[in-house]
């Protein structure tokens, strides 16, 4: 929408001036647009699902006021609201790991998932899942007891389960990264831990029942729905860390944009910068597979269409960029899995796919030389 | 009158890699000064440690021995804001980042000065105007970074290293792929911001026509090992500059600062004559693998020849003219002159 608008300014204003203020107008109106697709995102995701309410009700109960019918209430703040709050934190989350992985790894492919992090995630909830009720039948003998278990298990237990997965793999790569220099090479240990990981994983499904095949399976599919208000202040903690990381660590991801030779003559501490990012976007990732499950696709997506959409390579626009970009496109993931008006739900993981790939495939297509970072 | 201080100065500074048994010593010894205001190039055939040598004086790699000092401060005491507003880098890595302007990429050289959030103030944009104007790059401020020819881009990453605000500035082979009128003008831009501006300038080349031409001091590292500073002129005429570049491939001419193919040809062409046209035929000949020369001896040459340009009035056919054993031939060009002495050579052997 702005390459037209770009070059008709260009003729207007050429020299240094020129240089100083372009782009200025496209962010401004970028991010006015993103915000108000955010909000509106918001409140669709809370009007539309399988059945639908009225906006005017929804601001209603946003507001503290009395809805129409007591029941739209309880729906609205306790079916819905938690899983939009999910949604943007997913989106939040996975945009801004995105971005610092791609930029510490200068690699348009690289992703939150880079290191491992969902393979650890899948171990942890394969055990949780397929190895732990086993052993509580073993233990109680009385399968009642043991099922019992295994239910309260498969929510909060799968929830620590994947996490415990996701935060050791991660720790493990982080120090892998502290110690070996070339990020390639951290890279290709990332893909080649994710397979051992990813085997052991097949090994674990082969042997499970078909109850618990489902049920990992399931989990693979990513939901909006998992998240209680209960989990929530742990799942907004962890974003809210991840988010300050980004927000302050703009001005170093700038400097990486010409390569950490560049970014070391200038004063920049690379090792400590990339270990910083590295343990960020771990923890973002970490946290979005622990509670919404694997969550594909939008975190290697989403900070190239805010490239596309800011047309700028300045983090400082990028970072709060990618977070408004992974929310709206999130949301409206999760508005598409509902399947609205009608009693299907789509998995989370189709829809971002669906969502998402026509997006990027179109900001790819358009995207000049180079890649962005 | 005070001397300059040199902003830039290395005492036995020794440099290479420390290895897991022992170390490697690339250079050793080393004990040469920059000025404020000097265009220094940095000469020395493939692998002799030119790189290195940046690498250190950037303090990429720590130095084995000795001391490099920069603006009065040891580099070892320096924090990585104060070397960084102090020295700046121009290295080979091409740098192409999609979605960034040319001043943004300018702007990216203010990260010492700015702070945490890096948001640039007004004095920041005036630095980042001045170093674009410096380096005539300020029509290229609004273009993407990636549109940019490789001589455009060099003069906004010099600009870049110039926002940076250095006393001293290191590039590593800038000219490396630029054709030859921007290899001219970006040396010439070099010294001239070297001279105007009090910065000293470290770059290395293989350009060593254009070295012998521009530069204010040549560091030269000679095979001992070591590293030899002066004029251009000086290297020439102590025969240092001839020592670390002559081969048996190739000699160098003390008189012209040229180097041609050694060829032990013995072959000789006689031409005799001032023109432009015998100027040419001259460096044809020597093309050729001639030993040229005005006058008709013979010590020690297998062969001889007679060359020359056809006058106007002779009006024969070929504007060039060969006689070999008293038999004489025309050329229309001097291409066919030298397709012809290459036969010759074939059938002699």
């Amino acid at each position: 929408m702005t390459s037209s608008a770009g070059t008709a300014s260009h003729r207007q204003q050429p020299g240094i001036e020129g240089g100083r203020s372009r782009g200025r107008t496209r962010t401004l109106v970028a991010f006015s647009l993103l915000i108000l697709l955010f909000l509106l995102a918001v409140l669709v995701s809370l009007s539309w699902s399988s059945v639908r309410l009225p906006l005017d009700e929804v601001a209603r109960v946003l507001l503290g006021l009395q809805a129409e019918r007591d029941a739209w209430t309880t729906i609205i703040l306790d079916v819905r609201l938690p899983r939009v709050i999910t949604a943007t934190l997913v989106g939040i989350a996975l945009g801004l790991a995105g971005l610092q992985m791609q930029a510490v790894f200068r690699n348009p492919l690289a992703s939150p998932y880079t290191l491992g992090v969902v393979s650890g995630a899948s171990l942890g909830a394969a055990l949780i899942i397929i190895v732990l009720p086993g052993l509580t039948v073993g233990l109680y003998r009385d399968t009642a007891t043991a099922s019992a278990i295994a239910q309260a298990v498969s929510g909060v237990g799968l929830v620590v389960g994947a996490s415990l997965g996701a935060g050791a793999v991660l720790l493990a790569m982080l120090v892998v990264a502290s110690i070996v220099r070339d990020m390639v090479i951290v890279l290709l240990l990332g893909v080649v831990l994710s397979a051992l990981i990813g085997a052991l994983v097949t090994v674990l499904v082969f042997f499970a029942d078909p109850d618990q095949t489902r049920l990992f399976v399931e989990w693979g599919f990513g939901s909006f729905h998992r998240v209680r208000w209960d989990d929530a202040t742990l799942f907004v903690f962890a974003v809210g860390i991840g988010g300050a990381v980004a927000a302050l660590s703009m001005k170093q991801l700038n400097a990486l944009l010409m390569g950490e030779n560049y970014a070391r003559s200038m004063g920049l501490n690379v090792r400590r910068a990339r270990t910083l990012t590295l343990t960020s976007a771990s923890i973002l990732a970490g946290a979005v597979v622990a509670f919404a499950g694997p969550i594909a696709f939008l975190g290697i997506a989403i900070p190239h269409i805010t490239r596309g959409i800011f047309g700028s390579a300045d983090h400082r626009i990028l970072v709060p960029g990618s977070a408004l970009t992974g929310a709206s496109v999130a949301l409206g993931c999760g508005l598409l899995a509902e399947m609205p008006h009608s009693n299907l739900t789509l998995p989370v993981n189709a829809a971002t796919a669906i969502v998402g790939g026509p997006i990027a495939f179109w900001v790819l297509l358009r995207m000049r030389r180079g890649w962005g970072l | 009158m005070a001397m300059p201080s040199p902003v830039l100065s290395l005492s036995s500074l020794e440099i290479g890699y420390r290895a897991r048994r022992g170390r490697r010593v690339v250079l050793s010894d080393m004990s040469v000064q920059l000025d404020r205001g000097e265009f220094a190039c940095l000469l020395g055939p493939n692998g002799a440690g030119k790189s290195t040598l940046l690498r250190t004086l950037s303090r990429v790699q720590p130095a084995l021995a000795g001391d490099v000092s920069l603006d009065g401060d040891n580099l070892r005491a320096l924090t990585s804001g104060d070397l960084a507003r102090r020295l700046a880098v121009v290295l080979t890595e091409r740098v192409q980042i999609a979605n960034l302007s040319a001043y943004e990429l300018v702007g990216l050289g203010r990260f010492p000065h700015t702070g945490y959030f890096g948001r640039l103030g007004p004095q920041d944009h005036e630095r980042i105007e001045w170093a674009m104007e410096a380096t005539q790059s300020g029509h290229l401020a609004r273009r993407d970074v990636t549109e940019l020819s490789d001589g455009e881009r060099q003069r906004v990453m010099i600009a870049r290293a110039l926002a940076q605000e250095p006393k001293v500035l290191l590039l590593d082979e800038p000219t490396a792929f630029l054709d030859l009128p921007s290899r001219v003008e970006l040396t010439a831009l070099l010294r001239r911001l070297a001279a105007e501006r009090g910065l000293a300038i470290l770059m290395t080349t293989h350009d060593l026509d254009l070295a012998l031409r521009t530069a204010d001091v040549l560091w030269l590292i000679t095979d001992d090992g070591t590293l030899e500073s002066g004029a251009p002129e000086d290297l020439v005429l102590n025969g240092l500059l001839e020592h670390a570049f002559s081969s048996d491939e190739v000699v160098f001419d003390r008189a012209t600062g040229h180097f041609t193919p050694n060829r032990h040809t013995g072959r000789r062409a006689v031409v005799v004559g001032d023109s432009l046209e015998h100027h040419w035929l001259r460096e044809a000949l020597v093309r050729s693998g001639f030993d040229v020369s005005r006058n008709e001896d013979s010590e020690g040459v297998a062969e001889i020849i007679h060359c020359g340009v056809t006058s106007e009035s002779e009006g024969r056919a070929g504007r060039w003219w060969a006689v070999q054993q008293g038999e004489r031939n025309s050329f229309a060009s001097l291409a066919d002159l030298t397709r012809w002495l290459s036969r010759q050579r074939q059938t002699l052997r």
